[in-house]
This record gives structure tokens, sequence and C-alpha cells, in this order.
């Protein structure tokens, strides 16, 4: 029975044109997102270069570090400054003033210019445009069921109504899953165009970061259906996925924290916001320690889990109109 | 006694304000056309509703014991359009009804090509279900409701939207269900004329309530010819009706009685009224069709003495 509901939900989903349009959004904003990252020199606009930055690295960043480099991006630019004296004659007065300032870079070496594919899709992901688009497609899907009324042709008995909600959200999972893949090809594809070298590094924290922060998105995904299966709207359910997902509720947490810490006397360094599943796939990283990985999974398991007993009693109890 | 498919027992559905059924008890004979009529809100939706595992009664019972008495084995085995036909819009016919196929692990290309051209959408091809007809999306509607061979289809005012044509060959298709794939149908409409032509069995309904239930002879019999009495003041010609020995009579408003028996004896009725000095403005034989007999038990016009 749940193999054929999931056919059916699966055959519905694949119909939809959202599924196609997303991932080719989502191709733009990985590009852009990239561009910056990867292409903006933002040291160059400052009047740095890389090896400058290294150097204040290897020097501990102290004071004179820091002066050493200052002095050297400022050399570059008189060097850059006399390369072009020579190559253009008889405009040396302008030349002169110019040398006080190093000229602006925009588009050159990005700060992530040397880094691997992996750090990329991290950058991508923790981003949260991909729960945004994400939240639009799973609205989309299950308020097409109470739009289109289609639960009354493929189930009429209350006893595999359970089965079609179920199927529905494997049905969400497994998009998830795909867009998540498709993500990351889409970072590999920009990495390829505009980083130094395409450095793989299918490495167990990768492997490791992309299971993990699947599970953060799917969790946000029911959610999510679970408010547009309670409300049997779709425009409620993609309303809070893109309130959830574009941090338009940051303060009325951080004010709930506030009123937490000062009434209840919790320690002054909880944060309400680290118990939000936005804030989780925000913070979570290829690095992340152990304890931050825990509260992402059970962050996830809970308000997964929760969302997905809450939609399937009602849908399972509730008439269908 | 012939075999019974479905009975409800009671059938009580209650919104938040509106008892939308009441009590309601049906007899459904295997093998029959029971035909639900009954004005807009009457409570016909509902009733299918709550039959198909929809809707949870608020109280009562209904038990498909035709089918073993398991309801849950029951509902696989039924088929319904129950209000507007649930498409999905993007999709065409082909893939609306492959939906439901998955669904139930049934049928290849050729199953949903021989449900289209069963209810005559043979040839619409890639043509968007958003864009069909009034008339196209209710046939696909009841292409929907055959997908898995139902023994028992609710069919919620079918003709719904169709042209004459349509309704002809809805019709026609309905009896054939019935008749050569023994197919018990449930069928709900405004018009009792139009059911009069399949169904095998009634119930009229009205705010929630089955007025009376009886097969299609039973109904033909209470639609049959009847005197019709017209006067100023029709409460004393009821003391003498009695003296008569009339029984089946019905007060119909202040200035009308209908007797629905002797009908031979109009003019000594005729007689003895005028014999008793009561005015009358007219007297006579009528013969009413299904419709007037519909709306007079829906109406206002209660029969029961009030
Ligand atoms: N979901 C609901 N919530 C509240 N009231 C409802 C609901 N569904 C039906 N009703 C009420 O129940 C009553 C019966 O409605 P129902 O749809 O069964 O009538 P119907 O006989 O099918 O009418 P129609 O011929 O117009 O289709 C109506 O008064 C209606 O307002
Ligand atoms: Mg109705």
């Amino acid at each position: 029975m749940l193999l054929n509901f999931l056919k059916a939900e699966g055959y519905r989903a694949s119909k939809m044109k959202c599924i196609w349009i997303l991932p080719i959004v989502m191709f733009f904003i990985v590009m852009i997102t990239s561009f910056v990252l990867l292409k903006v020199d933002m040291l160059g606009m400052m009047g740095m270069s890389r090896e400058d930055m290294d150097a204040i690295s290897e020097q501990g960043a102290s004071a004179e570090g820091l002066e050493d480099s200052f002095r050297a991006g400022f050399n570059a630019g008189v060097d850059m400054g006399s390369d072009m004296a020579s190559a253009t004659t008889g405009i040396e007065d302008e030349e002169e003033e110019e040398e006080e300032r190093p000229p602006v870079k925009i588009v050159g070496e990005g700060l992530l210019y040397r880094e691997d594919v992996p750090e990329l899709f991290y950058q991508n992901v923790c981003s949260l445009s991909n729960i945004l688009l994400l939240a639009i497609f799973t609205g989309l899907f299950v308020g097409d069921v109470y739009s289109t009324g289609v639960t009354k042709n493929i189930t009429i008995g209350n006893r595999k109504r359970g089965h079609l909600f179920t199927a529905r959200m494997i049905v969400i999972a497994a998009y998830t899953f795909i867009f998540h893949i498709i993500t990351y090809i889409w970072t590999l594809i920009n990495v390829a165009l505009m980083a130094e070298s395409v450095k793989l590094n299918m490495d167990g924290a990768f492997f490791k970061y992309f299971l993990f922060s699947w599970i953060i998105v799917m969790a946000f995904c029911f959610v999510v259906a679970a408010v547009t299966t309670l409300t049997r709207s779709k425009a409620a359910g993609i309303t809070v996925g893109v309130i959830l997902s574009s941090g338009l509720l940051t303060m009325a947490i951080s004010i709930a924290n506030m009123i937490l810490v000062r009434k209840f006397g919790l320690d002054s360094n909880f944060s309400l916001a680290d118990y939000t599943l936005t804030q989780n796939l925000a913070v979570l990283n290829l690095h992340s320690e152990g304890h931050v990985v825990v509260r992402a999974l059970m962050c996830s398991l809970i308000y997964g889990g929760l969302a997905y007993t809450a939609g399937l009693v009602t849908d399972k109890k509730r008439d269908i109109n | 006694m012939e075999e019974l498919l479905l009975v409800t027992n009671e059938l009580t559905k209650k919104y938040k304000n509106t008892v939308a059924v009441d009590n309601v008890d049906l007899h459904i004979r295997k093998g029959s056309i029971y035909g639900l009529i009954g004005k807009n809100g009457a409570g016909k939706t509902t009733i299918m509703k709550m039959l198909a595992g929809m809707a949870v009664p608020t109280s009562g019972s209904f038990e498909y014991v035709g089918f073993g008495g398991d309801n849950d084995q029951a509902f696989s085995r039924i088929g319904a359009l129950i209000e507007s036909p649930a498409l999905q819009p993007n999709l065409t016919a082909f893939d609306n009804l492959k939906i439901k196929c998955l669904a139930y692990g049934i049928g290849d290309a050729e199953y949903i090509n021989e449900k289209l051209k069963l209810v005559g959408l043979g040839n619409v091809g890639k043509k968007k279900a958003g864009k069909f007809s009034l008339g196209m999306k209710q046939r696909l509607g009841i292409a929907l409701a055959l997908v898995g061979e139902p023994d028992f289809l609710l069919l919620d005012e079918p003709i719904n939207g169709l042209d004459p044509q349509g309704i002809v060959e809805i019709r026609d298709m309905i009896a054939k269900l019935n008749k050569e794939n023994g197919i018990t149908i449930l069928i709900s409409s405004h018009i009792l004329e139009e059911l009069s032509k399949i169904a095998t069995d009634y119930a009229i309904i009205n705010n929630g309530k089955i007025i009376e239930e009886s097969t299609s002879d039973e109904l033909k019999m209470k639609c049959r010819d009847k005197i019709v009495i017209k006067s100023a003041d029709t409460s004393v010609i009821l003391p003498l009706l009695d003296e008569k020995g009339f029984t089946e009579y019905q007060v119909i408003d202040k200035n009308t009685v209908y007797v629905f028996e002797r009908l031979t004896d109009v003019s000594t009725l005729n007689m003895e009224i005028a014999k008793a000095g009561i005015p009358v403005d007219s007297i006579g034989v009528v013969s009413s069709d299904l419709e007037e007999y519909f709306l007079k038990v829906t109406g206002t016009i209660a029969g029961d003495k009030v």
C-alpha cells in the first residue's frame, strides 16, 4: 500500500513545474554566492594581496605584521603604477599622483579562491537559500492536495490515509535529498569555472556535513508540510517557510530569549536561537564540534518528528473536504 | 427479501450549528440503483461522504453488510465521485487517471485509455484537465470513480453540467454498469424526474432527514392521480371526509385538500360537500408528476395533518 502511494505521490511531484524551476533558481543563487566568494577580491579592494594576507596569518596578525603587509600592499600599488607608467609615456604627471593611492581591484582572487569544493558547498547551504526554495516546493506539493482534493480519489478509507501522508513526507525527504545533491553539483560547476582549481576533498567531514545538513533541511520541510497540512493552505505553508528561513523571526526570538534569561534565571549564555532549525543549519559546518552536531540532530529529530506526527494525526482524523 | 449491500443506522452528522444529516436509516439493496433526492443543502453530499469514509459520523453507524460487514475492507471496493471531481488542473486526463492507478497498484496505459473511452473522453489527447469544460471534468470524475472496478459506486449529482446528449450518455452508462457489471449505485440528484428514468429505489431527504424511502414502484403509486378540492376553508371538509370513510387525504394548505382514493366518487363527494352547506371553489381529478410529488413532500406543505 505504502509503495503504491509512494509511486502515486512521486508521480504527482514529478509533474510539478517547480521541481525544475527551483533548481534553476538555485543555480543562479549558487553562481552569485560563488562569484562573491571566489571572484570578488575583497583584499584587493583594500589594496592587499593574498601574499600579504598569508603573511598576516603567519605573523600572528601582530601589529608588526599588519604594518608590514600594508607596506607591502602599498609597494604593490607602486609597482603597478610604475608598470603602467612605463607602458604609457606622456601622462607621467597623472601617474605620479596615482602612485600615492593603490588602484582598486574588484574582480580577482576572492576570499575562498583557493578553497575546496566542500567549503563552497557549506557556504551555499548555510546561507539558507536552499531551504527557502524547498519551502516553496513543500508548500505547493502539500497544498495541492487540499486545493485539488486529490486525496478523495486515492484514499477512501481512513485506514489508508496515514500511509498516504507518510508517502507524501517520503517524497519530500527524497526531493530535499536530490536538491542537496543538485546544490552540490551547482557548487562543483561554479568552482570549476571560478576557483583556482577543483579540490574535491570528499573526506569524512564532507559526507558527515552533507548528511547532517540534509537532515536539518528535511526537518525544516516537514515543519512547512505540517503547517500546510494543518491550515490546508499553500499560502500559509510557504509564508511560514519563508519567514523562518529569512530570519524575520530573529527579533522575536531574541526578545523571547531575553525574557527567558531575565525571568527564569537561565544562564546568560543561553540562546534560544540555538534551538531553531535555521540557526542550526547556519551554524553547522564542516568542522563542527560534537555537541553542535548533536544539538542539530536532536533539534531536527524533535521538530521533524513533531511535525510529522501532527500532520499525520490531523490528516487521519480530519474529514476530507 | 433481497440481499442488502449497505444499511445505515441513525446516521447523523452535526457541524457547528447545523445538523447536516439527522438519524438517517437507508437500506440499499445489492444490485440496485438507489436515488437520493433532496434540495440544496438537504444533506445528500454529507451522507455520501460518510459512506465513502471521507467524513466521520457524529453518531450512528453504517455497515456494508453485503461486503461482509468490515467497512475498512469495503472501502477498497467502492468508487466515488463526490461533489466536484478532484482533478489536477495541470495534468492531462490520462495523467489524472494514472495517479489513481498508481495508488491502487493497477492498470496500464491500455486500462486508462479504456476508461477514458468509456466516459467519452477518448480523444482529448494532451489537453490539460484545467482547460476542460464542466461536462468534460464531470466525465473525467466518473472515469476516476471507475478505476479499480468498484462493486459499489457513489455518484453525487453526476449529470451536473452535462448537455442533454451527455445526460443521456451518462444515464445509459450508469444503467449499463449496473446491469452488465452488477455494480450497485448510489446516485444523488435534485431532480426526481431525471432519477426516475434509472433508479430502482429512492430516498427523499429534506433538512437532513429521510422523508421517505421507497422503491420505484411504490413511488409511482404515490404519484398517482388524485381528487383536488379547493375551498375557502377546508378545515370543515375534513370531518366530512372522515365520516364518508376517506383515509388517504392530505391537507395541502388552508384552501386545498388532496384525496388519493376512490377517484370515481368525485361527483358523489361533490354532492356530499354541497349538501353539508360548504362552499367549494372547485373539485376535480388531477394527475400529478413526480416532480410535483417531490416538491410537495419536501416543501412546507407537509403531508401530515398539521
Ligand atoms: N464542512 C462543513 N462545515 C459546516 N457545515 C457543512 C459542511 N458541509 C456541509 N455543511 C452543511 O450541511 C448541510 C448539508 O450539506 P450537503 O452538502 O450535504 O447538502 P447537499 O444535499 O449535498 O446539497 P447540494 O444539493 O447543494 O449539493 C448544509 O446546510 C451545509 O451547509
Ligand atoms: Mg451536494
